[in-house]
């Protein structure tokens, strides 16, 4: 599985959405699916995906899917 | 001496003058002031004299009479105000008052929050000054609930006080029940929904998000 597809399986696992609905765009809290609670369930699939801890800034900061991919850069994951 | 609190990543200290000019931006957004009980346009000469009312209690203690902040009917209100700051950076602002003679005294405490940096409202980080206050109320001031008066078409603040904890007030409850289309239709009869936290709900609530707000920061 590429990373990609890594990623958009942590968010459709999380989120319990189509992968359709996934785009660099998809920003926290800006539709129903994505509150507080999935966005502690996407951290841990993100986590479990590729084996890494994230700390509390990258968690805080990882408001849209674009951001995530940038910040998962930060762990040696590129996209 | 007023309170710094701190905790899962942010500070809430007293607010200084170098924060008014940002807060009353914030306070005066219409998508901020619309949530507000007092939803009108703040001048800045009222903001500083709100400012120096509450310069004078930050230098009080919470039990003096010098803390007490008499209204124009002469009703004594409890008060403590806080800027929130996340690495250093001003974000919002929080408060909590009381309508007991002191908050020290208080079984009830009515917070009120907001994020105004662009950067962080309606991102998790929102959840940490409401720990952060919520710590404080249940475990410094030992009260024993917590209330919320939310307007019924803030979706999103409601959402977020279920998140910690928060129950809807029996009494509310039944006014929702009667009026409940008029809730989900936003009407201007019943605007104001109470809720109530309690410490047990608030605890069971919030473990997870605590844990998350609450890791150690990455050493670089």
């Amino acid at each position: 599985m590429s990373t990609i597809e890594q990623l958009n399986a942590a968010f459709v696992s999380a989120l319990d959405i189509d992968e359709k609905q996934i785009s660099d765009e998809l920003a926290y809290n800006s539709i129903e699916e994505w509150d507080s609670t999935a966005h502690m369930i996407l951290i841990a699939e993100l986590e479990d995906q590729f084996d890494i801890m994230l700390d509390t800034d990258d968690i805080i900061d990882m408001s849209s899917v674009a951001k995530a991919k940038e910040i998962l850069q930060k762990y040696d994951i590129s996209f | 001496m007023m309170t710094h609190l701190s905790g899962f990543g942010v500070v809430l200290r007293p607010i200084n003058e170098e924060d008014l000019s940002d807060l009353l931006r914030w306070r005066n957004r219409e998508d901020i002031r619309s949530m507000m009980k007092s939803q009108s346009i703040i001048s800045m000469d009222d903001h500083r004299r709100w400012f120096s009312s509450i310069v004078q209690l930050n230098n009080a203690d919470i039990d003096s009479k010098a803390a007490q902040h008499c209204t124009s009917d002469s009703i004594a209100i409890q008060s403590q105000y806080f800027a929130i700051c996340y690495k250093a950076e001003l974000i919002g602002s929080a408060n909590i008052t009381t309508e007991a003679l002191s908050l020290s005294k208080a079984s009830e405490v009515e917070p009120g929050l907001y994020i105004g940096h662009e950067r962080y409202r309606g991102n998790i980080l929102a959840f940490a000054p409401s720990l952060v206050l919520n710590d404080y109320c249940f475990k410094e001031l030992k009260v024993k609930r917590i209330c919320a008066t939310v307007h019924a078409n803030n979706h999103q603040a409601l959402a977020y006080n279920a998140k910690l904890g928060y129950k809807l007030s029996s009494s509310d409850e039944q006014d929702s029940q009667k009026s409940s289309h008029d809730h989900v239709a936003g009407s201007e009869k019943h605007p104001w929904i109470k809720m109530t936290l309690q410490e047990e709900d608030y605890l069971r609530a919030t473990a997870k998000i605590r844990q998350f707000l609450s890791r150690p920061a990455k050493k670089n």
